[in-house]
């Protein structure tokens, strides 16, 4: 089969339009999806290890597969073109629409490729998305085919590692690694291939900051990195820059920030999971003139100058998924089993069971949505 | 008032007339005045009803002035018994009634009372930065990713005040110093390090990445990381004793009967680092007769354990008898992969290891202990 190496805008925004004027977004076919791997991954091989990018600039962090969600970043963050994106990686798994995530980003990254811009991050891998749900969706949306998740899967291994903005800000999924001193070192690597378990990769998409230690420290788990204020001071300073900004870690208020804005997190997946009630937020790097402005380096969300968290909550879309409680609590995540389970509530006639309709602000004063009368004979 | 709209519209049907001067729209496009002048009068009634009543009064009078509303004095309010302090509003002399300001304990109404017994369920997001700081003198390990800390189930005895109630800080006390369990991969990423480790010592020269600062690597304190926990419920007043040979009434929790209430949360979860999951969540139903609340831990250490760890309160409302059976069940990771792929013929078998009940039906009990408070 050839297959050329360019798609026609119109057909990318047919596929746009696909996705962005449909209630639920409609999937886009196995052959398109293959189509537009394809492309990308002719793309994505003259792109470095490490881009260079240049503010303004907002930068998201993990999605997770809350759709919804994403279009309120496009909402409030504004849209592209008008509006230069990096995402930090985590676009699928755990939330009910990693198909509908992943292939918005593709088309945009076809259709504004300067103004786009896509890294790796952990879950970008083969064997953490059979665990975490992007294997599942798949086969339950495209009838039993994992053809998609073959195409998509193999097209992750084209993706960048990290970016550095201005040249003063490094990003990247994860964090640092003990094997890597040298942005360079990571320009030369050979990143063509799954994530392996140790080595720069690995630590780049899997490591965590830690403001309590100094140097590196072995996890607790047995494998991977936590890094410390002298690590990142030295990192930093070896390459001229002045912050690094990751994602990979859930924060409540939708962004963390470590060592006085050296280190930055961003998270953007509200109410994650569809049951934690927290913030998200997209950080806008509006310029990077730390000379020009007066020594007060920092504001009030302890980020550099030129640098904003726009903070979000979820969607209404997350909120109604939220309720609908397909897998609210982890517990009884198939939703087949939910349905049979599933007895009407209404007809019980005890006083003391009125309190959700007596208590009209209940639900609210909760933070999130109540499920519907959802009741489980569970032993 | 409909003196002067009439005025409005002989006014309006004059301009009419001079359309030198006012820029009146095409007959069959534009706007008829005299629809105008109703929009206009529905206007005024609309602003009119949201003024207070007395205000209301004196512009539908055209009065210029209406003497200010007198003090606190006159006012009284039913259902008030002593003086009312409430701030009045300047122009119209009502009472400001302040909106309504929390108490502590935060909810103090249960979420259903039944014979004696009450049942409190609270249900928050994640615990917030302040909080987890607070939290930094209690515990001396990383936490897990996920604490809904104000999460709770409680259950009291309103006669006895018997009381037990499934917190996760408290759950979080109770875990073990250590771990035995590393991931999967723990052997070949040690290894790997290692070898890097004597490559580095041999080309001192080369020195050309961050690993001066791995020398201390290993010192780091251990700690539970799956987060198993040793918590069958936290106890105020209730005394339980062993009961060999006892059981939860199944026949009583088969029986169709209708659920009164019923509600779950999570109290903690963790995913290890996405090499599996550490859940801690409750479930609860009340029914006319009875109530089960079943407190579940669940870990999943991909292509290592399963593990679960169940409380379950059974409480007679005729007898006011409680019942706790606590369980612990293991299996290693591929024996259950083995059953579950002779089980379900998919191409997706992973699925039922992420199903909490099918693990626990599925994986043998390694220890049971059971009491009553009778």
């Amino acid at each position: 089969m050839t297959v050329p190496f360019s798609i026609p805008i119109k057909d990318l925004d047919y596929c746009l339009e696909q996705l962005l004027n449909h209630k639920p977004p409609r999937i886009l076919p196995p052959d398109t999806i293959q189509h537009l791997c394809h492309t990308l991954k002719t793309q994505f091989l003259s792109i470095p290890n490490i881009m260079s990018l240049q503010s303004p600039i907002s930068v998201v962090g993990d999605i997770h597969g809350q759709y919804h969600d994403l279009l309120e970043i496009f909402q409030i963050g504004g849209s592209p073109p008008d509006t230069n994106y990096l995402f930090l990686g985590d676009y699928v798994d755990r939330g009910y629409y990693s198909i509908e995530t992943i292939s918005l980003l593709l088309v945009l990254k076809l259709r504004y490729p300067e103004r786009i811009n896509l890294i790796r991050g952990n879950h970008e891998s083969r064997t953490i998305t059979t665990n975490y749900g992007f294997y599942t969706e798949v086969l339950n949306k495209y009838h039993g085919s994992a053809d998609v998740w073959n195409y998509i899967t193999d097209l992750f291994d084209y993706l960048p590692l990290g970016a550095t903005i201005d040249g003063k800000i490094f990003a990247c999924h994860g964090g640092l690694s003990p094997s890597c001193q040298q942005l360079d070192q990571i320009r030369a690597m050979d990143r063509f291939k799954e994530i392996p378990h140790d080595g720069i990769m690995a630590d780049l998409v899997w490591s965590d900051p830690d403001v309590e230690i100094l140097d590196f420290k072995l996890s607790p788990r047995g494998a991977g990195y936590l890094f410390g204020s002298d690590v990142i001071n030295k990192f930093c300073n070896d390459n001229n820059l002045v912050q690094m900004i990751r994602a990979h870690q859930l924060c409540n208020e939708g962004f963390t920030t470590y060592w006085k804005g050296k280190c930055l997190t961003v998270w953007s997946a509200p109410n994650y999971c569809y049951r934690c009630g927290n913030k998200a937020s997209v950080l806008e790097i509006i310029h990077s003139n730390y000379e020009t402005t007066n020594n007060k380096l920092q504001n009030d969300q302890g980020v550099l100058p030129g640098q904003f968290f726009n903070v979000f909550e979820a969607s209404q879309e997350n909120d109604e998924d939220t309720i609908k409680g397909k897998s609210v609590n982890g517990i009884n995540s198939d939703p087949d089993d939910f349905d049979s389970t599933n007895l009407s509530n209404n007809n019980i006639n005890n006083k003391d069971n009125y309190n959700d309709e007596n208590d009209f602000f209940a639900s609210y004063f909760q933070e999130r949505p109540r499920r519907q009368q959802h009741v489980e004979y569970f032993l | 008032m409909s003196n002067n709209s009439n005025n409005n519209e002989n006014d309006n049907n004059n301009n009419n007339q001079k359309p030198a001067l006012f820029a009146i729209p095409q007959s069959k496009r534009g706007i008829n005045a005299v629809q105008i002048n109703q929009a206009r009068e529905m206007v005024k009634i609309h602003t009119q009803a949201r003024l207070p009543i007395n205000k209301r009064d004196q512009q539908s009078q055209s009065q210029p002035q209406v003497p200010k509303p007198a003090g606190f004095n006159n006012v009284s309010i039913p259902n008030h018994e002593s003086k009312c302090n409430n701030p009045q509003c300047d122009h119209c002399g009502q009472i400001i009634i302040p909106s309504p300001r929390s108490s502590f304990p935060i909810q103090d109404k249960p979420s259903i009372c039944i014979n004696d017994w009450e049942i409190y369920t609270i249900k928050k997001p994640i615990l917030n930065s302040v909080e987890l700081d607070n939290l930094e003198s209690r515990f001396d390990f990383p936490l897990p990713e996920m604490i809904f800390g104000n999460n709770l189930v409680r259950i009291i005895n309103k006669e006895s005040k018997e009381e037990i109630h499934f917190n996760a800080l408290d759950a979080l006390d109770s875990l073990d110093s250590e771990c035995e369990f590393k991931v999967s991969y723990h052997e070949e990423w040690l290894k790997s390090r290692k070898s890097q480790k004597s490559k580095i010592k041999s080309e001192t020269l080369n020195k050309k990445d961050l690993s001066e600062f791995t020398e201390n690597l290993d010192i780091v304190k251990p700690f539970d990381w799956t987060y198993s926990p040793n918590y069958k419920g936290t106890l105020t007043n209730l005394v339980l004793r062993e009961k060999q040979g006892l059981e939860i009434p199944i026949s009583k929790l088969t029986q169709p009967d209708p659920i009164l209430f019923f509600d779950e949360s999570i109290l903690f979860e963790d995913e290890l680092a996405d090499n599996g999951i550490s859940i801690f969540s409750t479930k609860i139903r009340v029914m006319p007769t009875c109530l089960l609340l079943l407190n579940r831990f669940f870990l999943r250490i991909d292509n290592v354990i399963f593990r679960i760890r169940d409380t379950r309160i059974f409480i007679d409302f005729g007898t006011n008898e409680l019942i706790r059976e606590y369980k612990e069940q293991e299996l290693e990771y591929d024996k259950l992969l083995k059953k579950c792929i002779n089980c379900i013929n998919s191409n997706d078998p992973k699925k039922l290891l992420r199903d909490s009940n099918w693990v626990s039906q599925n994986i043998p009990v390694i220890k049971r202990i059971i009491e009553s408070n009778k």
